[in-house]
């Protein structure tokens, strides 16, 4: 690290700017970025001062700033009543409070670790991302922010998490299983969201992370449940389908358990959900 | 209003202005510096190096208002920024009542954790006076103790609930 530069941006249109120069960094919430920044970054661009920590919601979206912490979102009334309160839940299983109080939900999806918990809430919700880059402002899926030649905090800056209103009824299901609570890692993470129509899968997503960068949807399992009453053959056929589906990334023993557990958390969830109905 | 920027001064330093415990103060930080090292630099040593990773809590400020972990933030992000340490709270001769909780109620073993615990404490009870177990123990999950088993630390925030509330 080399820098010589910081700069305390309070515009998007400014802090823009500056991410493009040449060996800039942006550091949003510190939470991770500080002890990262790569060997020949000159110019630090700081996010505190930008205004993007509102959580708010419009006719369509709950819409996330991504200057928001997840202690915000813990907090927030709104991630606690809709979507089942699911967002609220996630947020307090983010690692411990005094890293909540610094993490940001942008810098959580801006960089793909198998162990950031937004991916895998904009996985489970097929969230938008509301992006700035020097061209405009444009929204796109949450994952088309990766792998492409541009980079979040270099060449756009996420601006806005959007999370779809009509899944704000769905059944939600969040559970991060990990060694102690408080810790950022975990042997699997779920997000499960389930729409019923008399008593029939109309809509489901089975998401799962700490598995690789990028979180995995069951797609197979999701297809097979699509119309389909929660009876005992069918979840049992779910599980196992999401227990391959995990199995068909990488193969080894620590996998042969998280694929245990993703089945067992998905007939967890899907038992429940038709017990409930 | 102008953004604010730094620049590296002749010594290869940024000069920051930030208010420490109540009073306005400049330091200069090296780049490479954490915010708890440039603490520790200022003489400021109750806030302990632990993991140096986030996970610990020792090192635990409160940071415009909120706690948060010193290590992995850089020391030229307190730029203009309210930081209250340990120091802040209370001394030897004039302790917090979230200090004395924490001695009367035998809280304290090697006390090396006890910096970061009575910060989040702090910060916890400015929030909510009366917070209840379940409170306690997400607002103190990231402060770690490998003394003791947590209980004498969550009966001594119950305390200092108590005392403040006097």
């Amino acid at each position: 690290m080399n820098i010589k530069q910081v700069y305390f941006p309070k515009t998007l249109k400014e802090a823009l700017s500056l991410t493009k120069k040449k060996n800039s960094v942006f550091i949003a919430g510190s939470s991770y970025s500080f002890k990262n920044i790569p060997s020949q970054a000159e110019i630090a661009v700081m996010g505190s001062n930008l205004p993007l920590t509102y959580i708010k919601k419009d006719s369509k979206n709950l819409i996330l700033g991504a200057g928001a912490t997840f202690a915000d979102m813990e907090e927030n009334k709104i991630c606690k009543t809709l979507f089942g309160g699911v967002l609220a839940k996630a947020a307090s299983a983010c690692s411990s409070q005094l890293i909540r109080n610094m993490a940001t939900v942008g810098g959580n999806l801006a960089h793909p670790n198998a162990f950031n918990l937004m991916p895998l809430l904009c996985s489970c919700m097929d969230a938008k991302v509301k992006i700035m880059s020097s061209s405009g402002t444009k929204t796109v899926l949450w994952k088309e922010i990766y792998g492409g030649k541009y980079k979040a905090g270099k060449d756009f800056l996420i601006t806005e998490i959007l999370f779809p209103l009509s899944y704000s009824k769905n059944i939600f299901y969040f559970e991060k299983v990990s060694k102690i609570k408080s810790s950022w890692d975990s042997y699997i993470t779920v997000c499960f969201s389930l729409e019923l129509k008399k008593s029939a899968v109309k809509n489901i997503s089975l998401a799962f992370s700490a598995l690789r960068a990028i979180p995995i949807r069951a797609l197979e399992a999701e297809k097979k449940l699509i119309g389909k009453t929660l009876d005992s053959q069918t979840i049992s056929e779910a599980a196992d389908l999401c227990a391959q589906e995990i199995l068909s990334v990488h193969k080894g023993s620590s996998w042969e358990y998280k694929a245990k557990l993703a089945g067992n958390l998905t007939s967890y969830f899907l038992s429940t959900a038709a017990e409930a109905k | 209003m102008k953004s604010e920027n730094l620049t590296l001064n002749k010594n290869g330093k940024f000069e920051i202005n930030f208010t420490l415990n109540g009073k306005e103060i400049s330091a200069q930080v090296k780049p490479k510096e954490t915010l708890l090292e440039a603490l520790r630099a200022l003489g400021y040593k109750g806030t302990k190096k632990g993991c140096d990773t986030g996970d610990c809590g020792s090192c635990a400020v409160i940071f415009n208002g909120k706690p948060k972990v010193s290590c992995l933030m850089p020391a030229f992000a307190a730029h203009k920024a309210e930081i209250i340490t340990i120091e802040g709270i209370g001394s030897v001769s004039k302790p917090h009542p979230i200090q004395e909780a924490f001695v009367e109620a035998g809280a304290v073993q090697c006390g090396y954790c006890i910096p970061g615990m009575i910060i989040s404490t702090k910060a916890l009870l400015d929030k909510n006076p009366n917070p209840s177990e379940e409170e306690i123990k997400h607002s103190l999950d990231g402060n770690l103790c490998r003394c003791t088993g947590y209980v004498k630390q969550i009966e001594a925030v119950k305390l200092a609930a108590k005392k403040l509330a006097k």
